[in-house]
């Protein structure tokens, strides 16, 4: 655990280090977001003037109370939902200016999210629930194939795979929801409180395995309201009011 | 990828039966309805194709009265006149439509329908021999063709060339041919042919319409240069007719009437029908489907998240439509073999599914056509949401700015899309209900309305040959029966009005030409139909000279006439010799023909051998009647079978086709409600599922059952209602069309759309009040159990 941690710091500064030094692009870089819907007369804002650059092979966490547009951050970087304003670019490509099939494809390719509440398909089993992705990326069957046994393999979940998600627990259930994320090797972790729904114990081996990937090269973006959660990674943003701030 | 999406549609479909069931039966029910017509409607359009020279076959026929008349009667000479003068013309024959003749063998006779037709006809018509040259059939004056079904009647056999048959007691024939069974889809139906050669004189002359006339273009050839070619050749003969020749296609002789109209009128109605009834069961779908679409949304949402695109999904949901059609064609497909001889017997037709390439390639088209008009709303709707507000936990409460990306929350539930298709499914159910209504209002007028005849317990025998001949005596034979009242011999049908011909009179306007229908009766005929006087006397066998000079009309004839004292006038009739007389009497005004038109002026004049007897029985013996009849006829020509029928009967047969589609809608609109009620209970179920948090807390707050239930069907009453404000203006205005056929109709009173209305009102209720009646009566500690 404490080897970990130290790697994730290492590896914060390493990143930082880099980005600064080398002047490589961040693989992430956002400037002046805002969101805000219409109410009444005047607006309410979630997000303000948000700034923020991701590098690769970080592990940064999301903080803050309820309200704070955590996960409304969360889904437009995810390009789950679109900013009202500001510029928000990924691989130096500019998102904003993207058409909404052009973003999919980058989404596509580089994007893998795990929700709270698991999110799998009922009417599929935890096999089908892995192909999905691989599907929608047009990945040729036989490889399809080889993909889902490997990941099957490595989150120990063979025994399970012709089951459907309403015979797995909690716990099982998020195993599946991560494994479909990150089936197609994307580049980008998406997380909205993976273990908020599990008990202590399963939310343990979640976090692990974040961590384990992390590890092997994934960038990691989670929000979470746990401060040990928040530990595992190697950078905490702080929102409140939907700005971001130095501190709660 | 398909077969994620199959997979992922069978599970749904198995956990969700209800709805599955609701959806499936109803587009199987809509597909086996448009199935029917559309096999109906192609039956329609196949008629007279199966010819090789289809494209090139004409029939002769003839404008006059400046284009107000169309007739298809033309000399018998035309037809060979017109193949030598005018070389466009390869080929052509005569053909007569309606004769009955009879042909015997070893004693027994029997009637059928025979025609002359020149020994050109089978190279023009393509009539399969099953034994015989076509070539050489009927190259020999005494020849005869028959087809297989009369030889077997006759002979009990078909292979019968080279015997010989009797024609009308008078000469033997030699069959050449025997011809396979005529395909139903002809309009040239006969029993048996006979070369034109040997026809009576009368047929063959110029100044007689007695036959019909087709001929055989060559392929340069359009039918309207030739038209304009021949359009006077009648004229030539025949100056004071003023008819004008033109040619008609035969495959639109089956469909096109050749005074307009016809049954190309039903075709089109009825394929509209099909496509309305198919549209309501997808309308059905798509409200379903919206409905189920909230359940649906996570995995839309899980679907975008995990790197769908939103026309992925569009493909997703009309694979999955397409895939439910396709189960309710299978359904439809069983359901069409199991109705289809009910219903042959209900349209009078042999229709059949068969499975040959365009009928499937059709099948297959109905069911995607279905599967992509149901699925499409459902498939864009549900794309168009975006993910976020899909997923997110409160997206209940997000309201969301959308240009493209329309709200996924409690929105849905006033999503007013549905509604219009509540409305518009019983708008087309109650549309239906008012015309059912209508026309049987209308076809009970028709039957119940005094035709100032009685037709009832009138016997028509028809008298040809010898019987004709020994009318007089057979008349007194039969009155000697007291279960026979009265009988008269009568020469045209009294269901037409024919012969007709100008009438002139001393003191005639030149604007006062009319055409008289002209009947030959015998001194019976009042008592035999209960027609009264109106002025004058009728005929009497006491005065000599009503035989020669004296003339019966009807009202309708004095009032063209325009005269105050008709009785002791004289008239001129001019058709053949110039037929002469005193009007001796007045008759009151009879129906002779249908109720489409007014009643015309009609005049009779006396004789003692008509072809046809009509024969007025007791109504408490009518099979004594009908024994003694039998026993009578056999008496005089024991060799013919006796052929009679009911004049109730040939005069509802003037109004088949309205009752044929009083009846088809009848069921069209019973299917449109069912298809309707299938749906309304879905959304009634989902509404109260929806709605079932609400209903337990206002259950705990004190609410009634009945004031539930109020709350849960007040919305689907609105729609009915509404439905109903749409549907009264577009029937009223269709019936009344409709009814614009018929000279003599009832009006459409407030009454039926209160019937039409409240019906479908009380359906709806019914329907609804099942869930709602649930839902209300539901344990509100089981419904709030997960708050």
């Amino acid at each position: 655990m404490n080897e970990q941690k130290l790697n994730a710091k290492e590896q914060e500064t390493n990143s930082e280090e880099l980005s600064m030094q080398n002047g490589v692009a961040p693989l992430i870089r956002t400037t002046n977001i805002t969101k805000s819907y219409p109410s009444g007369f005047g607006k309410v804002f979630v997000l303000r003037n948000i700034d923020l650059e991701v590098s690769e092979g970080e592990f940064i966490t999301i903080m803050g109370p309820s309200g704070a547009g955590k996960t409304t951050l969360l889904n437009i970087i995810g390009m789950l939902d679109e900013a009202s304003e500001g510029e928000y670019s990924f691989l130096d490509q500019d998102v904003h200016k993207l058409n909404e099939r052009k973003r999919a494809e980058l989404y596509k390719q580089h994007m893998g999210f795990i929700f709270q509440s698991y999110h799998l398909i009922d009417d599929l089993t935890v096999y089908e629930n892995l192909e999905t992705p691989l599907l929608y990326k047009k990945v040729k069957g036989a490889e399809r194939k080889s993909m889902v046994c490997d990941t099957l393999d490595r989150f120990q979940i063979v025994g399970k795979k012709d089951l459907f998600p309403s015979q797995l627990s909690g716990g099982q259930q998020q195993l599946v929801g991560v494994a479909r994320a990150v089936i197609a090797k994307p580049r980008l972790l998406l997380a909205d409180e993976p273990t908020g729904n599990l008990h202590s114990s399963q939310g343990e081996e979640i976090m692990q395995l974040l961590s384990k990937l992390n590890t092997e090269g994934t960038t990691i973006i989670q929000v979470t309201h746990s401060d040990k959660k928040a530990s595992y990674g190697n950078r905490i943003i702080y929102l409140k009011d939907g700005w971001i701030v130095d501190k709660l | 990828m398909f077969r994620n999406y199959l997979k992922v549609a069978l599970r749904n479909m198995v956990r969700h039966k209800g709805y599955s069931f609701i959806n499936v039966a109803g587009l199987a029910i809509g597909m086996t309805c448009c199935i029917l017509i559309l096999l109906w409607v192609q039956d329609e359009l196949s008629y007279d194709r199966f010819h090789d020279n289809a494209g090139q076959l004409h029939r002769v026929a003839f404008s006059a009265d400046a284009e107000r008349f169309r007739g298809e009667y033309v000399p018998g000479p035309l037809a060979a006149y017109l193949k030598d003068e005018y070389p466009e013309i390869v080929n052509s024959t005569v053909f007569c439509k309606h004769s009955r003749m009879k042909l015997s063998v070893e004693g027994n006779g029997f009637f059928c329908a025979g025609s002359f037709v020149d020994p050109s006809f089978f190279e023009m018509f393509t009539f399969p021999f099953a034994q015989g040259d076509p070539k050489r059939a009927l190259s020999e004056p005494l020849s005869v063709v028959m087809t297989r079904d009369l030889a077997e009647r006759m002979f009990g056999r078909a292979d019968v060339v080279g015997k010989a048959v009797t024609i009308e007691g008078a000469a033997d024939l030699n069959v050449t041919g025997v011809l396979e069974s005529l395909p139903h889809n002809s309009h040239i139906q006969f029993d048996f042919l006979i070369p034109y050669s040997i026809a009576p004189p009368g047929m063959k002359r110029w100044d007689i319409k007695s036959l019909t006339a087709y001929v055989l273009l060559d392929k340069n050839s359009s039918h309207e240069q030739v038209s304009e070619k021949i359009s006077g050749v009648l004229n030539e003969h025949n100056p004071t007719w003023e008819n004008y020749l033109f040619l008609q296609p035969l495959k639109q002789i089956h469909l096109y009437a050749l005074g307009g109209g016809g049954r190309i009128t039903y075709v089109v109605i009825f394929s509209i029908l099909a496509f309305i009834i198919l549209l309501v069961a997808c309308i059905n779908f798509m409200n379903l489907s919206t409905v189920r679409s909230e359940k649906r949304l996570k995995e839309i949402g899980i679907r975008m998240a995990v790197g769908s695109s939103r026309i992925q999904l569009i493909k997703q949901f009309l694979s999955e439509s397409i895939f439910i059609s396709s189960v309710a064609l299978v359904v439809a497909i069983v359901l069409v073999e199991l109705l289809i001889s009910p219903v042959n017997v209900l349209l009078a037709k042999q229709l059949h599914l068969d499975y040959s390439g365009g009928i499937i390639l059709g099948l297959i088209g109905i069911a995607m056509l279905t599967g992509i008009i149901a699925g499409s709303y459902p498939a864009f709707l549900l794309s168009s949401f975006r993910p976020v507000a899909l997923l997110g936990r409160r997206f209940l409460a997000i309201p969301l700015p959308g240009y493209r990306q329309r709200k996924a929350s409690a929105g849905m539930s006033r999503f007013s899309m549905r509604r219009v298709l509540v409305v518009a499914q019983f708008a087309i159910s109650i549309f239906f209900i008012v015309c059912v209504i209508v026309i049987f209002n209308q076809l009970d007028y028709i039957g119940s309305k005094d035709m100032g005849l009685d037709p009832e317990f009138v016997v028509v025998l028809r008298t040809q040959g010898e019987l004709a001949r020994r009318s007089a005596a057979l008349k007194n034979e039969l009155l000697q029966n007291p279960n026979i009242l009265s009988a008269a011999a009568v020469a045209n049908g009294l269901e037409s009005w024919n012969s007709s011909a100008g009438v002139e009179w001393s003191g005639m306007q030149p604007d006062q030409i009319f055409d008289m229908g002209l009947n030959w009766v015998d001194y019976d005929f009042l008592k035999t139909f209960g027609i009264e006087m109106a002025e004058g006397r009728f005929f009497s066998e006491d005065i000599p000279t009503d035989k020669s000079d004296a003339f019966v009309v009807n009202q309708a004839a004095v009032k063209a006439m325009g005269m105050n004292d008709p009785v002791g006038q004289r008239i001129t009739v001019p058709l053949g010799d110039r037929i002469e007389g005193r009007i001796i009497g007045v008759v009151q005004d009879f129906h002779t023909e249908s109720f489409h038109t007014q009643i015309r002026p009609y005049g009779l004049r006396v004789t003692e051998g008509g072809g046809l007897l009509y024969i007025k029985a007791k109504s408490d013996d009518l099979p004594g009647a009908l024994r003694h009849i039998e026993a009578t006829v056999k008496k005089f020509v024991p060799d013919d079978p006796c052929e009679y029928s009911f004049l109730e009967d040939r005069l509802g047969a003037l109004y088949s086709s309205e009752q044929r589609m009083g009846t088809l809608l009848q069921y069209s609109s019973l299917l449109a409600i069912i298809i309707s009620c299938l749906g309304l209970f879905g959304l009634a179920a989902y509404s109260a599922e929806r709605r079932t948090k609400e209903i337990g807390i206002r259950k705990v707050l004190g609410a009634s059952v009945s004031g539930l239930f109020r709350l849960l069907t007040k919305e689907f009453i609105l729609l009915v209602v509404l439905a109903n404000l749409l549907a009264w203006p577009i029937a009223y205005w269709a019936m009344n069309q409709w009814l614009q056929n018929f000279a003599y109709r009832v009006g459409i009173g407030w009454e039926t759309f209160i019937i039409a209305g409240a019906s479908a009102l009380l359906i709806a209720l019914f329907t609804v009040s099942f869930q709602a009646v649930k839902a209300a009566l539901t344990n509100p500690v089981e419904t709030l159990r997960y708050e």
